[in-house]
């Protein structure tokens, strides 16, 4: 029950932000901010009251498919993991509707429907059991997301919201063909039972469907060669959007490699697994590089999300148990990390109408608390230790270690390393060097510190005690079914002792 | 007096082609519509004429259908003349050209 | 064991809530036009330090010697594979370096209030030094591999945050980058190592109590002997080569003289008492470890040899006063990491700490010499200052005979442990003794060649320097002669050649004797102790007189830029030159093809896509019937077609 009333709560709350009339802006951002934070508070009350065991809901049957014998059910899932991805979507989306009203202006109620919408999605995403169930929800990202950008965006924004629409729309299309497939050949939809159903299929037809559902999530997440709708959706889009896109959507990605590939194809995620490992370190490194030479503050950071979204895509691949909670780790860290630097890139936007790191400059003499925000952020971002980014990289790189040897674990790392370089050089030319102007210059206002402080607040704390996300997840991640620690084989070449 | 078959069907036949070539050449949405009209009324003449020249039994079918036939077309015809009084009031014209909003 | 172990946190604490109160204040005072009263701030700024310093006298005379205290106070990541826990560690060694490094420590942010006077940063200067003393102590108070990490990248941190603290200038910027990266490079060698201990010893593996436990327990042995042995390499490897760019070894030593670019205090404290000894803090730590890969232990003796004399030819080609100084600590380093390398820990634990004084009194002598002029730097605008600086010519003097091996100094009681523990190490030995010795003379050398620049001869630079030369304030004087005193004195806590006075090395013995018991486990015999100290001298004496006679009588060009030119150039900067060989180069050339040849390749398909489909589209566009007869007709035309078929289909 309470997992209906949290995937509903979004959409309830789009419905209720409509009926507010258009003319009363005050209303309707008071109101937005009241219901996101009632809903991010309504997460952290259900993840708080998890003690072990994970919740799942009464599944309604919803259709049969034609065709088939599978009937699709309208069932819910939540364990620690999807838990957290819950909470973190709820606490960004409270802080981006805060944001929001900066960049949207007039059509602040538009925006804060899409936003909600896009929230409703995202958690229908995470909690959804039933694979079309979840792939409803996965397709149902799309719009709110295109419209955001296309309708609050820059200069290219119908460009990049079509490229957007465009390239997940055609990763996703083998998916939805794969799901008809699996339907017709095991009768089942149902997250649960898919895994053992696909048992009985032949080999040839399974990696098919594993290269479908593989494909989705790839375009998704982004994993290299299908990375390329990101850099100008990220850098066009509002950076309140870019800061849900890359904290949240690209979540999903890593999200349904997580809870929809490696559970039910274990198989072909062992055969195959290798392929993607070598995708995501391509990634890692890739992104780094590309990171290195770019001037536009958001490309920077987009380049930078698909560099650390490639490290958990590859500890995910490793099938080794510490690693999978370093990969939860991440997305966590991520996802607040990603989101506030989003946010934080938009302020300088707003004030000299540029993105272009270079036209900044000394801004730690005249914007002291913006720097301050900004560094602590990006030291967060480079998962300095203390931070919860470190401990996400520690457990996976140790996985990595541990699967794969020094040298892949090497490879892995020299990501980290090339991080540090592109965050600081962008933090040179903005925050240090020569000044601009003399004397102090504007200032980031309170409103927008109250929305990034707790975000990068969260990733101190819980850098500290990170205990708080391991222990939700440790405890139920073994209990699922669907989970990767039960599926995978005993005989597989990469399973550990340790 | 018995009416040659073929000659009402000739004449329901001539009379269709016509309502179907005024409705495709001309301009005038009036006329269209017109043609459609005519073209309605030839098929039924059609039936009319089955009506009579077959057995007794299809001979009601004949009748009836006609009788439906045109009480549609009037229903038809003052759906279709409303719709024409709305585009009028918005595009100012009658000629069906101007009605495509389809870019070329 | 102890209740008040519990209280072991306060020690970090101290300066971390230091740190954030000068933060805070910072942040509060930033927008407006000056800063807060100095005064206060200093105050406040030094009280934290120094609270942690008698907080660690308080621990350090209330349990003697060999007894150790454990705090755990907290799980940090703790999951079947891996378990850390904050936890704290007051053993002898973290008694010896938590002692110096806070004294030292709290005394150079005395210094500081002083040098920093009136910079409009004042605050925020003090909130980094106060948040370095806190990474610094929990590097060497932890109990665990991960926790001294975290102390590890948040002194890499804080170098970043004040060699780059006068941000304004680009080429602070930049040397700041440089150090950070450097150091990341580093991190990463750490973190391997630390997954190929979390490989062999499992889960606790990395938490020094339990990791010597599982060294020297005899179960493990065959597992040590046999399939660990590859493990150990690796750990061992890769945590040194954490070590060599902290420390500032071959290769990763560049960032070090670059670090100059930083207020002077910084780099006494940082770049030379407390940052750059972590790395031998951490080979002392593991020594039961290291002692267990002899390929390993041979690497560190010879690079740290390697360094010791390349940074002391480096040294004598060098115009600026700080980066002869900075020269002298990548040498001074390398002589640390040669001792650990034969098996000496205790002698380089000895040299980090009597270093500690007499660098940090040397570098605050050079601050007070270049505050004093104004800023000037350059030794060759310098001279004839023994008149108008006394104290700060006694300050460095007292560093300088210290360093260069005086008997009775403390740099002469640890060098000469040193070579003496070289020479009797192994088959290789004498010939690491007579190069060591070589070093030796050449730091003499390019020492004297120092302090007659600067203090003999006859004033060489403006006329206005002169006028405005003075002694420092009394915040700069006092902690300056106090370790001035220490260059003197410290060393008799362990003076090898009077008996009796050998309470350091006995304090270490439980750390290290272990370890190098196994070493070396048979004492080798070589000449008498007399004989070492004689030889150290002599060195020191020849070195110093060369100096003397080649650079009194020299006036040097004040010609061009100050530093090495032609082929000293070269030398000194090898080592950047083959960074930008091997690892800047490549990647800048990585980066090129990625974006230019990949990306862009990706962006120019895209729209080409784009483009087709357009291009498609206005061509099926045309295909679209607008007119509505048309329409009409091809619908009537189209149902007849479908009509005449499904009645042929029925007939």
């Amino acid at each position: 029950m309470l997992l209906h009333i949290l995937l509903a709560s979004p959409f309830v709350a789009a419905f209720l932000l409509a009926l507010i009339p258009g003319r009363f802006l005050r209303a309707s951002l008071v109101a937005s901010t009241g219901l996101a934070s009632a809903i991010a508070g309504f997460a952290l009350f259900i993840i708080s009251g998890l003690n072990g065991s994970p919740i799942a809901s009464d599944s309604i049957s919803w259709f049969t498919l034609p065709g088939t014998t599978a009937t699709v059910h309208y069932s819910l899932f939540a364990d620690g993991f999807a838990l957290w991805m819950v909470l973190l979507t709820a606490i960004l989306v409270t802080s981006v509707i805060w944001i929001g009203k900066t960049c949207a202006g007039e059509r602040y109620k538009g925006f804060a429907a899409l936003v909600f919408l896009l929230e409703g999605a995202l958690f229908g995403c995470f909690l959804a059991s039933d694979a079309v169930l979840f792939f409803l929800f996965f397709e149902l990202l799309v719009p709110p997301a295109a419209l955001l950008i296309s309708v609050f965006g820059g200069a290219g924004r119908n460009r990049a919201a079509i490229l957007f629409a465009l390239y997940t729309l055609l990763g996703s299309a083998p998916m939805a063909i794969a799901l008809w497939a699996l339907a017709t050949w095991t009768g089942t939809t149902d997250g649960m039972q898919i895994a053992t159903a696909l048992a009985a299929i032949a080999p040839e037809k399974v990696t098919l469907l594993f290269f479908a559902f593989a494909l989705a999530f790839a375009v998704k997440t982004p994993l290299f060669p299908f990375h390329g709708w990101q850099a100008e959706a990220y850098s066009e889009a509002p950076a309140p959007v870019t800061a849900l896109l890359s904290g949240a959507m690209a979540k999903v990605g890593v999200f349904g490699f997580l809870r929809w590939t490696m559970p039910i194809f274990p198989n072909e995620v062992v055969e195959y697994g290798t392929l993607f490992i070598l995708l995501g370190l391509a990634t890692v490194i890739y992104g780094a590089l590309v990171a290195m030479r770019q001037t536009d503050i958001k490309r920077i950071l987009a380049f930078s999300s698909l560099s650390h979204l490639g490290l958990t895509v590859v500890g995910a691949f490793t099938l080794h148990d510490g690693a999978i909670f370093g990969v939860v780790v991440m997305m966590v860290a991520h996802g607040f990390s990603a989101g506030a630097l989003f946010l934080l890139a938009g302020i300088p936007e707003r004030w000299n109408g540029t993105r272009n790191i270079f036209a900044f400059g000394g801004l730690a003499s005249q914007s002291p608390r913006f720097s301050l925000l900004f560094m602590l952020a990006c030291l967060a971002a480079v998962a300095v230790p203390g931070t919860l980014g470190f401990v996400g990289e520690f457990l996976i790189l140790q996985g990595i270690w541990q699967t794969f040897g020094p040298i892949i674990a090497l490879a892995a790392g020299l990501g980290a390393i090339l991080s540090a370089a592109y965050t600081l050089r962008m933090v040179q030319a903005m925050l240090f060097g020569k000044a601009t102007s003399t004397g102090v210059g504007p200032e980031i206002r309170k409103s927008e510190m109250v929305a990034i402080f707790p975000l990068i607040a969260i990733l101190f704390v819980l850098g500290f005690a990170p205990k708080l996300v391991l222990h939700s997840v440790e405890s139920t991640l073994g209990q699922a079914p669907s989970s990767v620690a039960n599926a995978i084989p005993e005989n597989a070449p990469n399973a550990t002792e340790r | 007096m018995t009416p040659d078959l073929m000659a009402v069907q000739g004449v329901a036949v001539v009379l269709f082609c016509l309502g179907i070539a005024v409705a495709m050449t001309r301009r005038n949405i009036f006329f269209i519509l017109m043609g459609v009209e005519l073209a309605i009324n030839a098929a039924n003449l059609s039936f009319i004429g089955f009506s009579r020249t077959l057995p007794a039994a299809m001979s009601l079918t004949g009748q009836v259908v006609p009788l439906f036939a045109i009480a549609v077309a009037a229903a038809e015809a003052c759906v279709g003349l409303a719709m024409v009084i709305l585009i009028y009031r918005a595009r100012e014209s009658l000629d069906s050209e101007s009605f495509a909003n389809l870019k070329e | 064991m102890y209740p008040i172990a519990s209280y072991l946190w306060l020690i970090p604490a101290l300066p971390l809530a230091g740190a954030i109160l000068l933060g805070i204040i910072s942040q509060l005072y930033a927008r407006r036009d000056f800063g807060p009263s100095e005064r206060s701030m200093g105050i406040l700024a030094v009280a934290f330090p120094a609270l942690a310093f008698a907080v660690t006298v308080f621990f350090a005379t209330r349990f003697p010697l060999g007894e150790s205290l454990r705090s755990v106070i907290a799980p940090w990541i703790v999951i079947d594979q891996v378990s850390v826990s904050f936890g704290f560690l007051f053993d002898d060694l973290s008694r010896i370096m938590l002692l110096f490094i806070t004294g030292i420590g709290a005394l150079i942010t005395l210094y500081s209030v002083g040098y920093m006077h009136g910079d409009r940063g004042f605050v925020r200067f003090m909130a980094y030094m106060n948040l370095f003393l806190f990474s610094m102590i929990t590097l060497v108070l932890s109990d665990n591999l991960v926790l001294t990490f975290l102390g590890w990248e948040g002194v890499g941190l804080c170098s970043y945050l004040l060699i780059g603290f006068w941000h304004s200038d680009p080429a602070n910027g930049a040397a700041a980058n440089k150090a950070f990266l450097v150091n990341r490079a580093g991190d990463l060698g750490f973190l391997l190592g630390i997954f190929a201990l979390i490989t062999l010893a499992g889960p606790s593996g990395i938490s020094f109590p339990e990791l010597k436990a599982w060294l020297l327990d005899p179960e493990n042995s065959s597992l040590i002997q046999g399939p660990g042995q590859l493990l150990i390499l690796l750990a061992t490897f890769f945590l040194f080569w954490g070590c060599t760019a902290k420390s500032a070894q071959i290769p990763l030593l560049t960032w070090l003289p670059d670090a100059m670019a930083g207020p002077t205090p910084v780099s006494a404290l940082i770049h030379a008492a407390t940052m750059v000894t972590s790395g031998v803090y951490l080979l002392a730590r593991l020594s039961d470890l290291f002692v267990l890969s002899p390929i390993v232990m041979g690497m560190i003796a010879v690079i740290g040899l390697g360094t010791a004399m390349w940074a002391a030819v480096a040294g004598i080609f060098q115009d600026d006063i700080k980066k002869v100084l900075a020269y002298s600590t990548v040498s001074q380093l390398g002589f640390m990491f040669l001792a650990a390398g034969c098996g000496a820990f205790d002698a380089a634990i000895f040299h980090v700490f009597t270093h500690a004084f007499f660098k940090a009194a040397l570098f605050l002598g050079a601050g007070s010499v270049i505050h004093a002029l104004a800023g000037e730097q350059d030794l060759r605008r310098m001279g004839g200052l023994v008149k108008s600086l006394p104290i700060t010519f006694i300050i460095l003097a007292s560093g300088w005979i210290a360093i260069i091996g005086i008997p009775g100094t403390a740099g002469f009681w640890s060098k000469d442990l040193i070579l003496e523990r070289v020479y009797v190490s192994g088959p290789m030995g004498p010939v690491l003794y007579f190069a060591a010795l070589a070093t030796a003379i050449l730091t003499a050398l390019y020492m004297t060649r120092m302090m007659v620049l600067a203090f003999a001869g006859s004033f060489r630079g403006s006329h206005h320097t002169k006028d405005h030369a003075h002694e420092s304030p009394l915040s700069m004087r006092i902690p300056m002669l106090v370790l001035a005193a220490g260059s003197l004195l410290a060393g008799f806590v362990w003076a090898g050649l009077i008996p009796g006075l050998d309470i350091f090395g006995r304090a270490l013995a439980p750390i290290v004797g272990n370890a190098q018991h196994l070493f070396h486990p048979a004492e080798h015999h070589g000449p008498s102790a007399w004989i070492f100290a004689a030889a150290g001298t002599a060195a020191a004496v020849v070195g110093a007189i060369s100096g003397w006679i080649t650079y009194i009588r020299r006036i040097p060009s004040l010609l061009g830029a100050p530093g090495p030119h032609g082929l000293a150039k070269r030398w000194t900067l090898a080592f950047d030159s083959l960074h930008f060989v091997f690892a800047i180069l490549p990647t800048r050339v990585a980066a090129w093809i990625s974006d230019v040849l990949v990306q862009r390749t990706f962006e120019g398909l895209q729209i080409l896509a784009g483009f087709f489909v357009l291009d498609s589209a206005s061509v099926i566009r045309k295909l679209q019937v607008s007119s509505l007869r048309l329409q009409l007709g091809l619908t009537l035309g189209l149902g007849l077609l479908i009509s005449i078929l499904i009645l042929e289909r029925i007939s």
